[in-house]
């Protein structure tokens, strides 16, 4: 077992949508993975904010500023020895106070050496 | 069954700490003031497809005030302002106005229909595209609201959750009350003057 964190920051004033919004209308904020050649046994979200802002009569689940996400990968019994690349995506939506930005993908990659 | 071990962990250059540039985005929630006449562009038109999945133009509402928004079921502010909108549809569509949304919902409609009846939407909604957004100035903060004059120019826009309805309001009226203090030549060369009827 491995551990990979990313760590992502927020310009400030903006936030995105925690991984567990309230409302069933907003984007998640959402990290996957590849299959292969390793298998994400867990990914953990910190802890969201719970914040209000203009356009909200409910605080939202939200974070902001810099937080991380690990990542708890497992090598299979069949993984090739040797260097090796995991892919991921990252979505989002963002807003600050007073509008949104559109949800976004991003690509993630982490090298890893399997022995 | 054999274990793998991991070793020399590393992030590539699109990991490890990520920020959010958002780089082209600049606050503005500032008040839009109608522009004057002669200042005002054409509104692009469009032809969009409605949950019944007829072709809309913009050039269909020649001759009505037009409050174009984009809009999406995601984003917040833009919850806040439907309601508006849909009390000025049904207050001044009799006045010759029409609120059109244009949803940006990547989606579809098996999102923004059941979005549509939940808050009982009394106004047309379109699905909007990437090309449709490009062609009104790369439309990527929601909300982001055209008001168009009768002769089918852009007079004001609005980005981002406006400071009121009111602002909203006086500006429609004022596009609205426009078209009864002048009217172009008609072919011939006479003039009419309409003067403050409302």
């Amino acid at each position: 077992m491995a551990e990979v964190k990313l760590k992502l920051q927020l310009k400030p004033g903006f936030h995105v949508n925690s991984d567990k919004p309230a409302d069933d209308y907003l984007i998640p904020l959402k990290l996957t993975w590849a299959k292969e050649p390793l298998q994400a046994e867990q990914i953990a979200y910190p802890k969201p904010q719970m914040e209000k802002y203009d356009f909200s009569p409910a605080p939202l689940s939200v974070f902001s500023g810099s937080f991380e996400i690990v990542t708890h990968f497992k090598a299979p019994a069949s993984a090739a020895p040797g260097q090796a690349l995991m892919n991921g995506k990252l979505r989002y939506q963002a807003c600050n106070n007073k509008e949104c930005l559109p949800p976004r993908n991003i690509d993630v990659m982490v090298s890893v050496y399997v022995q | 069954m054999s274990k793998r071990s991991l070793v020399g962990w590393s992030f590539a250059a699109l990991a490890g700490v990520l920020v959010w540039t958002a780089c082209s985005y600049a606050p503005t929630t500032a008040k839009a003031a109608v522009k004057p006449v002669k200042d005002r562009k054409i509104a692009p038109d469009f032809a969009l497809k409605d949950v019944n999945g007829q072709s809309v133009h913009l050039s269909d509402y020649k001759g009505k005030v037009v409050l174009l928004d984009f809009w999406a079921t995601w984003c917040g502010p833009c919850k806040v302002e439907i309601p508006w909108f849909m009390e000025f549809e049904q207050q001044l569509k009799d006045r010759g106005f029409a609120v059109l949304g244009v949803s940006m919902d990547e989606d579809g409609w098996s999102t923004v229909k059941p979005y549509v009846q939940q808050l009982k939407i009394n106004y047309r909604i379109v699905l909007g595209n990437e090309q449709v957004g490009d062609l009104y100035g790369a439309v990527d903060s929601l909300p982001t609201t055209f008001l168009i004059d009768r002769q089918g120019k852009i007079a004001s826009v609005h980005i981002g959750l406006s400071q009121g309805k009111e602002d909203f309001r006086n500006d429609i009226v004022q596009l609205l009350d426009a078209a009864h203090t002048g009217m172009r030549h008609p072919a011939g060369g006479a003039l009419a003057f309409f003067t403050g009827a409302k």
